[in-house]
């Protein structure tokens, strides 16, 4: 006994040419309107698009291979880009610095020296002549002491020597 | 299980294997196997003549670029489709931004080409017109069954769902199909 079911498994093989119906399916097919009403939609369907022509299998191929390799290759740079770009610029720049600095190699122009000039403003001698600031240097010249003021303190022992000091802060 | 020969022609997965390793002979060869089949399912799915080509061109290159994801738990012929299906589908959605199109300007053929003039028959058209109607999954389903001869397991998979629902899309599509097309 065929059910509608097993017909219906069927149908797609046989369609395709893979496999053939039985004599027994066959009858089947003869009496079941509802198995042959199905049989001709999988028919339709099994040569739908059978007249199509692809492009060549050769063109479709180098197409392919050439984007999938210009795909490889924007990925490559992408990469270097991100993770080897860096690396690579820092190396060449390593070796930038030994090639300059090396023994008899060209050295580049230094810089021009530059020596920073402190600027004091002293107000009050702007408008000074030039007799009155002689006379302030020759002030600031004098000695903080007169050397015949200062102690011998050679000969004395720490009692006196102390007692010295304290007499000079105090005058 | 008969035995393998060295003449027996390499399995799909041996040649993704030898494309992956660098031999791009093994592209040429699972080009020419599949590209002719997934041109029709395409069509089937209401692809124009004139925009076939590229639609061809554009899933093969899909495909090969994510060619490390075919696990082979479908086919490769029923994965690429489905890959060409998911396509087709981006590029309406698109397109339906742009302009709205009816599924009969979207589905019948350009009268002005030959090419399509030539391969569209009464019955073809009727068909195909039919198929537009479908939702996307029977549709598919359906030309992956009666276009394609492939089996529930094999379009279950590449369509991610079980052979149970996809027996049941089939038979959702024949019964609709047998309504608007006889």
């Amino acid at each position: 006994m065929i059910t509608c079911d097993a017909m219906s498994e069927r149908m797609p093989a046989v369609a395709a040419g893979r496999s053939e119906w039985s004599a027994q399916e066959a009858g089947h097919l003869r009496t079941c309107a509802d198995c042959a009403s199905e049989w001709r939609i999988v028919q339709a369907g099994a040569v739908l698009g059978e007249g199509i022509v692809p492009p060549g299998s050769g063109v479709l191929t180098a197409n392919l291979l050439g984007r999938l390799r210009e795909e490889k290759a924007q990925d490559r740079r992408r990469r270097f880009v991100r993770s080897g770009g860096l690396a690579g610029l820092a190396v060449a720049a390593s070796i930038m610095a030994i090639v300059l600095v090396r023994p008899g190699a060209v050295q580049p122009p230094a810089p021009a020296t530059t020596v920073a000039v402190l600027d004091l403003p002293l107000a009050e001698l702007d408008g000074a002549e030039e007799a009155d600031l002689e006379e302030a240097l020759v002030e600031f010249d004098v000695p903080l002491a007169d050397p015949a003021a200062v102690p011998d303190f050679d000969g004395l022992d720490a009692t006196q020597v102390e007692r010295a000091l304290s007499a000079w802060e105090e005058s | 299980m008969a035995a393998m020969t060295d003449l027996d022609p390499p399995t799909d997965a041996e040649l993704v294997a030898r494309y992956q390793s660098g031999d791009e002979r093994a592209a040429a060869e699972l080009v020419g196997r599949h590209a002719p089949a997934l041109a029709r399912f395409l069509h089937g799915n209401g692809a124009r003549p004139g925009e076939l080509d590229d639609l061809v061109q554009e899933a093969l290159f899909r495909a090969f670029r994510k060619l490390d994801t075919w696990r082979g738990e479908a086919s490769f012929r029923s994965w690429l489709c489905t890959i060409g299906a998911n396509l087709m589908r981006d590029a309406w959605r698109r397109q339906k931004g742009r302009q709205v199109l009816s599924i009969e300007d979207r589905d019948i053929p350009d009268a002005a080409d030959p090419h399509a003039e030539a391969v569209a028959s009464e019955a073809e058209e009727r068909l195909r017109a039919g198929l537009a109607t479908l939702p996307r999954l029977q549709r598919e389903v359906f030309l992956l069954r009666a276009q394609q001869g492939r089996e529930y397991d094999d379009i279950a998979a590449a369509l991610g769902t079980t052979p149970g629902a996809a027996r049941v899309h089939y038979h959702h599509a024949v019964k609709r199909l047998k309504e608007l097309v006889l």
